[in-house]
């Protein structure tokens, strides 16, 4: 979801730019890819779209819905406190929260 | 250019073990994926790619497909005997491909990648198998005649039974 906050995308701009978000952590192939879109589809958190300016009419390209904006802001909220909670006890000291803040 | 047309070519094989329903809706679009990746990445990065991705992704949609009873009983039935008949010849050609890289090649990366998807292969072709069998057979005994299914998982015997028997006489020749 986050690889399409930013602008509509097709199936392997998704793939690419999750991956490029992720430092490559998160390899995903077309079968995954895929899976997560059809079940985001039936959520609906994406919706199709035609492209930007039709650019190409064989893909299929999606943008995330009000739904899925809301959904992800919600999530990423709930990231920032479990972050911030577990800064202000001193939790997991080891892993240096506060590099990792917002 | 030829070579990445073969290589399509197999990945459109390979996309026939998922769920029908779910290959009418994003078949197309997962080939144009998948040459978006060999076009970038070369063959054998997008080949690793999809052996990462296929058994798990693979199993999610059958399950999803099984659960959400999007199609039918017999629908569902023949798909699993579609996805048997598949499984079961890609892995005799896989069988083969192994032979022929192992004799030519020798041993290498090439050869366990092909034996690693061989071992997969078999593996979900004796899944698939046992699993369609049951709901074949099961269908058939109501229905009074042989299912679509069940023709597709007899069809499909000669392939799966020659790879386990390699398998074991390979095993056991090994073993003296």
């Amino acid at each position: 979801m986050l690889a399409l906050i930013e602008r509509e995308r097709h199936g392997y701009e998704i793939m690419k730019q999750a991956e490029y978000d992720s430092g490559g952590k998160i390899k995903m192939g077309p079968g995954t890819l895929y899976g997560n879109i059809k079940r985001m589809l039936a959520d609906r958190m994406i919706e199709e779209t035609n492209g930007p300016d039709n650019e190409d009419e064989r893909r299929k390209y999606y943008r995330l819905t009000g739904k899925g904006k809301n959904f992800l802001s919600m999530e990423l909220l709930r990231y920032d406190n479990a972050v911030k909670l577990a800064r202000r006890k001193n939790l997991f000291p080891e892993i240096k929260l506060q590099e990792f803040s917002l | 250019m030829k070579i990445d047309k073969i290589n399509s070519v197999i990945y459109k094989i390979v996309l026939k073990l998922y769920p029908a329903y779910y290959l009418e809706e994003y078949g197309e679009s997962m080939e144009q994926t998948f040459r978006d990746i060999l076009t970038d990445d070369g063959a054998p990065a997008a080949w690793i790619k999809i052996a990462r991705d296929l058994p798990g992704s693979l199993i999610k949609e059958h399950f999803d497909n099984l659960r959400s009873g999007v199609v039918g009983i017999t629908k569902r039935n023949n798909n699993i005997g579609l996805a048997v008949l598949v499984a079961g010849y890609l892995t005799l050609a896989l069988w083969l491909l192994a032979i022929f890289t192992g004799v030519e090649l020798g041993l290498g990366i090439v050869s366990y990648v092909i034996v690693a998807f061989f071992g997969f292969f078999l593996l979900l072709s004796g899944v698939l198998f046992v699993t369609s069998l049951v709901f074949n057979v099961k269908e058939s005994r109501v229905s009074h005649k042989l299912s679509k299914g069940l023709k597709l998982t007899l069809i499909s015997i000669p392939p799966i039974a020659f790879c386990y028997l390699a398998i074991v006489v390979k095993g056991l020749t090994e073993g003296h």
